[in-house]
């Protein structure tokens, strides 16, 4: 109870350590703008309040829905295809060997470049939408399958042969949660990759989503609804990535904990050691 | 411990052997065998897959179940494709894409690695920006995109504006990363020696973080093409991505794909000779990490 | 105690067969590359019998391990378990690997490690679990498998690692340079603890090791490897029986007589 006392301002000090720059910062924007008459620096109490009428009395909630709802279902399906896919090739060396130059290719590919594409082909629903963000959240999770399958030790392999460990359960309990941190890695990058598309894909043309929104609000002279709209894909851009990495905390503890045992163990006892002879 | 830092993602480390080579045997790797004809059945099943892809391709096509807007004959996209590499309009929009690029590219070099070094030795400073960097490094800079080129229309300054408030993160991330982390016995190592602030600078820290940054910028530079076709797609500014979206929209579909390939060559050397400077560059540290037991 | 009588089953596992390699070469490479690293090795692990293998790095040792656990196939000449050559891992035949905080997976808890191999078999949850816990028992890490691997000491890990060869029910014991990694006391407890598996559950035991002082400690005989590439140069037999001591065995006269001759032989 006392250490817990005892413990609370220093956390309050480094709370507002954190939170300072960015609280100097938003006040800075709400003062310094709010006389101002410029047409695309809108005083940032009207961009608020377009942001709260949008959702209000506007499509905003709509929007966000379906962006929402799109890139989550791209990237599921990005997802599971190219943890299956990745798993396959990284188990066949000679596969891997073969399909190498057309994968690096692939991966090189702005994903960008296909949007008009498929959207030119496919229409301006909902469903190309979630194909273009799938297909290119694939690749960032099937490389990374493809490179955690083959770091996985040869320890460990020869482990899995001399016990006879039959395939599936060796997929199932050596290879795939020892690629898990990997393959994380790779989910992570076609989150950002994934909103990018989403909101790419909004903008090139569509009926919804909070691309669409920026732009009917860009092409309308609603200079502030447009900033509202950026703000908001921000704010969801950091939200998603906020909420990925404490899911990714959560299914790799034995990770983080193992290897923070390993290497950062060291760095702790200097820390405590230094602040011992203060 | 404060939120963002519990909250931020594990950073790259520079890996030696990308892409994250296979854990091997030293042995297998000495014995490796009559390594030619090994390479040439290989390059043999390489062909084959090409051809195999150009097949179901071509299935694909002749079923007539995607509209040739989607798949047009790949015959179409290898003419143009070769007419493109005679066409000085699209040498043009190659410079335009690739200027705009290196234009960012550089910018953010020169922004993000002195602000990443002043943030990585200086604790304080770091932990009050910590979180506008997390917020700025999952913003999905795209979204800037219609209020830019509202304020600067679609122009060459905007692309690489928006070029580099994409691509300046990864180099602040990874220089201030590689500042931080410095090795708890080199430290001490430094601290025992009474190596002084100038020094330590200079000589331990810079060093440290170089590879860091480097990585940093090697992510940073092909992001920055694709954010730059990005960018060239939605506004139609010219360039690779303004010639491919307007080719789509004009009923050229075989020639937006050709363009694709392109651009997604022009990545893949970009990330070669990256790849292979940074070896140059940094080969001590390669040696180090990879090469010992 | 009730550790003794926890291993009424493991007991009744008696090593039978014996294991022995015929006139085994191992090259890496084809053709004109080839590099030979093992050349007409014979050697025999009779049941019951712990075997070393001794030579300078780069001497093959691993290689023939991997051989006899039946990980890599010889290039010519035979292994054979009894009558049966054997091309693959069997289940008779249970390795320790040299890095055990590789093969011990860290994403499962110690027991469950154990008891992997045993999943492999279609043994159901209940059941293995039971013998991993006899098996960490045996090993003298009672009470530690709810940890992870990785929150265990490195002698401790290695244990972990010799329960899950026992678990696995297997007759014959292959350990490469199994302590090379732990502190001097630790790596003392776990030669005794070998020696003591061996005793009591009767499993015969093969030791890669570098180490001439634990060859020669461990081993009834020690088979010395030399050259390049490899050949057995000698096989010394060590006359201490079951029961050894760290202080009174090393001191033996015998013990400095075998361990002369083995420096001699891999020092030429």
């Amino acid at each position: 109870m006392s250490t817990i006392l005892a413990e609370a301002p220093k956390q309050l000090g480094r709370l507002l350590e954190q939170v300072w720059l960015v609280a100097v910062l938003a006040a800075a924007w709400w003062f310094l703008s709010a006389n101002s008459t410029s047409v695309y620096f809108p005083p940032l109490s009207k961009i608020m309040q377009s942001l709260v009428s949008g959702f209000t009395t506007g499509t905003m909630m709509r929007d966000v829905v379906f962006s929402l709802s799109n890139i989550l279902i791209g990237i599921a399906v990005a997802t599971v295809l190219g943890v299956a896919v990745g798993i396959l090739i990284g188990e066949l060396e000679r596969l891997r060997q073969v399909l190498d130059p057309f994968l690096q290719f692939v991966r090189s590919v702005p994903q960008s470049a296909l949007i008009p594409i498929v959207i030119g082909a496919l229409g301006i629903g909902q469903a190309p939408k979630i194909y273009m963000i799938a297909f290119a959240c694939f690749w960032p999770v099937l490389l990374n399958t493809i490179d955690g399958v083959r770091s996985i030790a040869p320890e460990v392999r020869d482990m899995a042969k001399s016990y006879r460990i039959p395939t599936t359960l060796r997929i199932r309990r050596i290879v795939l949660p020892a690629a898990l941190p990997q393959i994380v890695a790779g989910v992570r990058v076609s989150l950002a990759v994934g909103v990018v598309i989403m909101v790419v894909s909004e903008i090139f043309s569509a009926v919804a989503g909070i691309g669409h929104y920026i732009n009917m609000a860009g092409s309308s002279f609603d200079i502030s609804g447009a900033w509202a709209g950026t703000l908001l894909v921000g704010a969801l851009g950091y939200l998603l990535s906020v909420s990925f990495i404490l899911f990714e905390k959560g299914t790799l503890r034995w990770y983080f904990d193992s290897a923070a045992l390993a290497s950062h163990g060291r760095i702790k006892t200097t820390r405590s050691r230094r602040k011992a002879k203060k | 411990m404060a939120i963002s830092e519990k909250l931020s993602p594990p950073k790259v480390v520079p890996d030696p052997k990308r892409p994250s080579g296979p854990a091997r045997r030293p042995d297998q790797k000495r014995f490796a065998g009559p390594a030619r004809r090994r390479k040439i059945a290989l390059v043999m099943w390489q062909l084959a897959t090409a051809v195999l892809i150009l097949l179901v391709w071509t299935l694909v096509y002749a079923s007539g179940y995607f509209s040739p807007d989607l798949v047009p004959p790949f015959w179409d996209v290898a003419v143009r494709f070769v007419g493109l590499a005679v066409d000085p309009v699209f040498w043009a929009a190659l410079a335009a894409t690739m200027s705009s690029a290196l234009v960012g590219l550089a910018l953010s070099i020169v922004v993000g690695v002195p602000v990443g070094m002043f943030l990585g030795i200086t604790p304080a400073f770091y932990r009050s920006t910590q979180f506008l960097i997390d917020l700025g490094r999952s913003f999905p800079v795209i979204a800037l995109l219609p209020v830019m080129v509202l304020m600067l229309g679609a122009t060459r300054e905007m692309e690489v504006v928006v070029v580099f408030s994409g691509v300046v993160w990864p180099i602040l991330l990874q220089t201030i990363y590689g500042a931080r982390r410095i090795d708890p016995v080199i430290a001490d190592t430094v601290r025992s020696y009474r190596i002084p602030m100038g020094l330590k600078f200079f000589k331990v820290v810079l060093p440290n973080a170089a590879p860091f940054a480097v990585t940093g910028i090697r992510i940073a530079a092909s992001a920055s093409i694709l954010i730059a076709v990005g960018v060239e797609v939605l506004s139609l500014t010219p360039g690779m991505g303004g010639n491919l979206a307007r080719a789509q929209t004009d009923g050229a579909p075989a020639l937006a794909l050709a363009y694709v390939i392109y651009s997604g060559l022009v990545g893949l050397v970009l990330n070669k000779i990256l790849w292979l400077a940074e070896g140059r560059f940094l080969g001590w540290n390669r040696r180090v990490t990879g090469g010992g037991q | 105690m009730t550790t003794v009588q926890n291993l009424d089953r493991l007991e009744e596992r008696q090593a039978r067969h014996t294991l022995s390699v015929q006139s085994l070469s191992k090259s890496y490479g084809e053709g004109a590359d080839a590099v030979e690293v093992l050349h007409e090795l014979d050697v025999r692990v009779e049941p019951n019998e712990v075997v070393c293998i001794v030579g300078p790095s780069g001497a093959g040792k691993t290689t023939l391990l991997r051989c006899l656990a039946g990980l890599l196939p010889p290039s010519s000449g035979k292994v054979m378990l009894g009558d049966q050559e054997m091309t693959e891992p069997l289940s008779e035949v249970g390795v320790v690997f040299q890095d055990y905080s590789r093969s011990l997976l860290p994403w499962m808890r110690t027991k469950e490690n154990v008891a992997f191999p045993l999943q492999g078999r279609g043994m159901g949850r209940s059941q293995r679990m039971a013998l991993a816990e006899q098996c960490l028992d045996a090993v003298g890490l009672p009470a530690v498998g709810r940890k992870y691997p990785w929150q265990l000491s490195g002698g401790m890990q290695q244990r972990a690692a010799i329960a899950r060869a026992l678990a696995y029910q297997s007759e014959i014991l292959l350990m490469d340079e199994p302590f090379a990694s732990v502190d001097a006391q630790t790596r003392f407890d776990l030669e005794d603890l070998v020696l003591d598996l061996r005793k009591r559950l009767g499993i015969s035991i093969v030791v890669v090791t570098h180490d001439i002082d634990e060859a020669v400690y461990l081993a009834d005989r020690v088979v010395v490897l030399s050259g390049h590439p490899a050949t057995v140069v000698d096989v010394v037999d060590v006359p201490f029986g079951m029961d050894r001591d760290q202080i009174d065995t090393k001191a033996d006269a015998r013990f400095t007589e075998a361990r002369r001759r083995i420096l001699n032989e891999i020092r030429h």
